[in-house]
């Protein structure tokens, strides 16, 4: 990770190649961040199984979380700036300005905020940003059973992110691409078992 | 550096292994200046795991402090089960349990007392020790039948080590075979970030197993999706390809295995010297060495073995008989299975067949993880010996991406003591089933004897983390056992329904407040597993409870007086070259590897110093030595009379990734993520039906009926179903309810009629069953 933080722009890759499902980041992300039972900053869907058995047949696991967009729809709904954005790309929520009013909710693309039914305000992945003060990863990209996650500086052409991605250019993968919202999260697609499945990530 | 790290603030940074799970993966425990764990995660400086950590370790301080837990010694109040209990001290516990079982062993005998544990994960050796105390058995009535006992003693019998669970060199495979085996979510730390190098390296990934909802089924260059219990004749074809299409390692197989030993026909028995040299060893096997044109002795250096050789002998006796290598009776055996004819039984097209064996055999280096889908089978004696001879015959053992033996599977033998001399006459065994290579009381049987008094009373059952009401077949029968005994002690952490049934209920350490070594599946290093924080309440290590009990009962085989002195001991025992309190210091230390490792010069450790094959040791014991194409014994082929009233053929035992067995439904940031038990059958049998997704059905056997939720998927034959074990317990935070009597317990339905010859396995992988909608019925 650089260190100097005025270029930073932090992004995270999720190789659904690696990805087994195993909710080791679920668990992760919600001890880091004392999550409330019953909401979830992160999870991994099962997509699929679909086809016939036992030659025809997609599955995948998807982690879904906030994807950190560089074109936050939620910023552009919330009434009071709650909701933003860090000069490293991180996108918050500022609890003492949420009046969980939810327009956020519904102008996510991703499914990835919930409001807290104790505090009333809107939560959601906060990409562990205590943590990458401090240079160390992510709750959920430290534990990662399988390493499929990077977390890195999109800017920097030389991080471990920038070289995943320019080394995996066939499947990059980002969600909902059409709404404009340029997440900072890219997917790899799997290299198998997923060839039709994929494309209906997020419908 | 050392294994602790204070910090400015007064809390501390505590190096150790987690123990939710056999992997035992190295961990980091956050300690603040009051002594409270706030949080656990992996340590990088784990060579296997390298910071990983499954969500069952994250959640170290949930369990520690979870609300449910068992705290204090409890006795029993009332009747059985009734729920009464009364706490007392740990001296009165153990001076009430020390009297109890003297009495008991003076009214009936030691064998009337069954010592027992669930996985184990390191008390192996001590329940062991505590059946053989005194030098009269005691039973070790453990599920070891299931787990772990199987393939661990046929690699022994054929390779004299244990290659094919921690010794998977996954990254360094160039193939990567899951047997069977679910390892990316059970032994996740060191198995997925190794297999996703791999990967990206080129690795090819083969997965056989019945589920197309294994996690790498997907993604697998081939999925074979076996018939659960078919895996002996797949196994054979691809045994029959590799074979005649020269695919083996022809050197490996001829220099390293007993494939060129000399067997009379018919019969198949080694031809021994004895046989056709006066004063000749009976104990010397024989191959034809091509290059002085004679039978010498197959541990003969400097030789050119004949792996093809076949002729008439002339025994001393003057009678000639034809002989042939055990090469040549293995090539007949696969020749009748043809890929085109496994695929009728297995269910995997030949094609497919065809290709994966090209694939794993063509590999410079490929790795086979087997496990349970093979183990917990009827036949599994075939399937796993089986396995072992593709493994060896392609020359992947020892080898650098292949199989590798590790230390610990080699040096464990002496810790539990030497056997009783009374073993064999007062096991329990019965008509089901022999058990010619596992020499102890079949679990069935044993639970029988508490029932009946027959062959002799079984009185007591004491035991450490088993939960035998969640992992013995057909849980009802072995309810109305554990209702006959006179003593019933279980150590747990919750309490769990084999607890709810004891006369003492004792409190089990979570492994941040215990000391222990971790080096069982810890591949080539061993740990100081020191606790993070002191021990809560009343509670005590199992290790703990096991010395101490036994110390006042029988100090002459439990003479530590510490926790440390037995550690001490164990790590001499095992040669691991440190002593406990530099190992606590330290952390991590890599052991002595198995001779082994150098066949080259020391060969291997079995009777011919070979790769057994042909299995000498199995024959000797009264099993065969050259594996059959056998069928389980309940399937839809072996009784089609039930396969008729009952087609479904169910899968007991499939894992979650955040439960361990029948633990931690009762962890609320756990339960959430998977909150009911269902059962997974295909889609077309749900339309069949009319059962909805989520709808509650049953599940029912010749053995029992239990309920689930349905779960329709596409990701399995419809011939077959999943279903889930180990849910019983509630979690009164999410208003999740417990399930009692066994009413969503996989084992309701599991069958005790039939069990392996060899190693008294249940086929809990292969129940016949079916779905039943409710309502109606």
């Amino acid at each position: 990770m650089s260190t100097n933080t005025t270029t930073v722009h932090y992004g995270m890759v999720i190789d659904l190649d690696k990805c087994t499902g195993c909710q080791a980041c679920s668990v992760a992300c919600k001890m880091e961040n004392n999550v409330e039972l019953g909401l979830f900053w992160l999870r991994v869907k099962r997509m699929g199984p679909i086809g016939k058995y036992p030659d025809d047949v997609e599955m995948f696991y998807f982690p879904n979380q906030c994807m950190h967009c560089a074109e936050p729809s939620c910023i552009k709904v919330c009434p009071t700036k709650a909701t933003y954005k860090t000069e490293e790309g991180v996108v918050l929520v500022d609890a003492n300005r949420c009046f969980g009013c939810e327009y956020c909710i519904w102008a996510c693309p991703y499914e990835a905020r919930s409001v807290n039914p104790k505090t009333k305000t809107v939560e959601k992945c906060i990409l562990c940003v205590h943590k990458l003060e401090k240079n160390e990863k992510p709750a959920c990209a430290y534990t990662c059973t399988t390493g499929c996650r990077i977390i890195g500086d999109l800017n920097d052409p030389k991080s471990e992110i920038s070289q995943v991605l320019k080394n995996n250019e066939d499947r990059h993968f980002t969600i909902h691409s059409e709404f404009g919202n340029e997440p900072s999260l890219v997917y790899l697609l799997p290299r198998k078992g997923a060839e039709t499945l994929c494309k209906s990530i997020g419908r | 550096m050392s294994s602790i790290t204070f910090k400015e603030d007064g809390g501390k940074i505590v190096k150790t292994n987690c123990f939710e799970c056999h992997a035992k993966c190295g961990v980091l425990c956050e300690v603040d200046k009051d002594g409270v764990l706030v949080g656990v995660k992996g340590n990088p400086e784990d060579p296997r795991s390298e910071g990983r950590l499954c969500g069952k370790g994250l959640s170290a301080p949930k369990i520690l402090y979870d609300p449910h837990r068992l705290n204090y010694p409890l006795r029993r109040l009332g009747e059985r089960g009734e729920g009464k209990w009364e706490e007392i001290s740990w001296d009165e516990a153990l001076d009430w349990l020390v009297d109890r079982v003297q009495k008991i062993t003076e009214e009936y005998g030691a064998e009337a007392i069954a010592y027992g544990q669930g996985t184990g994960r390191g008390t192996n050796q001590w329940t062991a020790r505590s059946g053989n105390a005194g030098g009269r058995v005691h039973h070790s009535l453990s599920p070891g039948n299931i787990c772990l006992v199987p393939m661990m003693v046929q690699c022994f019998l054929q390779y004299g080590m244990f290659p094919t669970f921690d010794g998977c060199d996954f990254d360094n495979a160039d193939c990567i075979v899951f047997w069977g085996a679910n390892s990316v979510w059970t032994e996740a730390t060191y198995t997925s970030g190794q297999i996703g190098r791999s990967r990206d390296r080129g690795a090819k990934l083969i997965v056989i197993d019945p589920f197309f909802e294994h996690p790498l089924a997907a993604k697998a260059d081939y999925f074979l999706g076996v018939r659960p219990g078919s895996d002996t004749y797949l196994a054979y074809a691809w045994l029959n390809v590799i074979m005649n299409e020269d695919l083996f390692d022809y050197e490996f197989t001829q220099k390293y295995t007993n494939a060129p030993m000399v067997l009379i026909e018919g019969i198949e028995a080694p031809l021994n010297e004895a046989l056709i040299k006066e004063g000749g060893n009976e104990q010397a096997m024989l191959v034809w060495d091509k290059k002085s044109q004679s039978f010498v002795e197959i541990h003969s250096k400097d030789i050119d073995e004949d792996l093809e050789y076949r002729g008439m002998v002339k025994l001393l006796d003057g009678q000639e008989v034809p002989v042939k290598t055990v090469w040549i009776g293995l090539k007949e055996r696969a020749a009748e299975w043809t890929p085109e004819k496994a695929e009728d039984r297995c269910w995997v097209s030949a094609n497919k067949i065809r290709e994966s064996a090209r694939a794993y055999a063509n590999a410079p280096a490929a790795t086979i993880n087997v496990f349970q889908g093979i183990e917990e089978q009827t036949n599994c004696k075939d399937s796993l010996q089986l396995i072992n001879i593709i493994i060896a015959i392609c020359g992947n053992l020892e080898k650098k991406g292949g199989n590798l033996s590790m230390p610990f599977w080699n040096q464990m033998g002496p810790l539990g003591g030497a056997e009783p001399a009374t073993q064999k006459e007062l096991r329990i065994i019965d008509e089901r089933a022999p058990g010619t290579v596992y020499g102890v009381s079949n679990p069935s049987a044993a639970f029988e004897a508490m029932r009946t008094g027959k062959p002799y009373p079984l009185k007591a059952y004491i035991m450490v983390q088993g939960n035998p009401l969640s992992w013995s077949e057909n849980t009802a029968k072995v309810k109305e056992s554990l209702m006959c005994l006179d003593l019933l002690v279980c150590m747990d952490y919750f309490m769990s329904p084999t607890c709810e049934l004891a006369d003492l209920v004792l409190p089990s350490t979570h492994w941040t407040e215990r000391d222990y070594l971790a080096d069982e599946v810890c591949s080539e290093w061993i740990f100081g597993q020191q606790k993070a924080v002191d021990a809560l309440y009343e509670r005590r290590s199992d290790v703990w409870f096991y010395r101490t009990f036994g110390n006042r009962l029988n100090p002459e085989w439990w003479p530590w007086e510490t926790d440390e002195e037995l550690f001490d001991w164990q790590l001499e025992q095992t040669h691991a070259g440190i002593t406990w309190p530099d190992l606590k210091e330290k952390w991590i230390h890599h052991v002595p590897q198995a001779p082994s490792r150098e066949y080259q010069t020391n060969g291997f450790g079995t009777p011919s110093g070979r790769i057994e094959l042909y299995s000498v040791i199995e024959l000797i014991m009264g099993s065969k030595p050259f594996p059959e194409a056998s069928e389980p014994k309940e399937s839809i082929y072996a009784t089609p009379d039930v396969a008729e009233e009952y087609p479904l053929t169910g899968i007991t035992g499939r894992r979650y990734p955040t439960y361990y067995h029948s633990a931690y439904r009762g962890i609320p940031h756990l339960r959430e993520l998977i909150p009911e038990p269902q059962v997974i059958f295909h889609t077309s049998i749900a339309k069949e039906l009319g059962i909805e997704y989520g709808e509650w059905v049953w599940v029912e056997s010749p053995t029992g009926r239990i309920t689930m939720k349905a779960r329709p998927s596409d990701g399995l034959d419809p011939r077959v179903c999943v279903i889930p074990h180990g849910w019983w317990q509630a979690c009164p935070e999410l208003g999740l309810p417990g399930y009692p009597n066994g009413m969503s317990n996989a084992n309701t339905i599991t069958s005790d009629k039939t069990y392996n010859d060899e190693y008294l396995t249940p086929g809990l992988r292969s129940t016949l069953c079916r779905v039943v909608k409710k309502g109606g019925e």
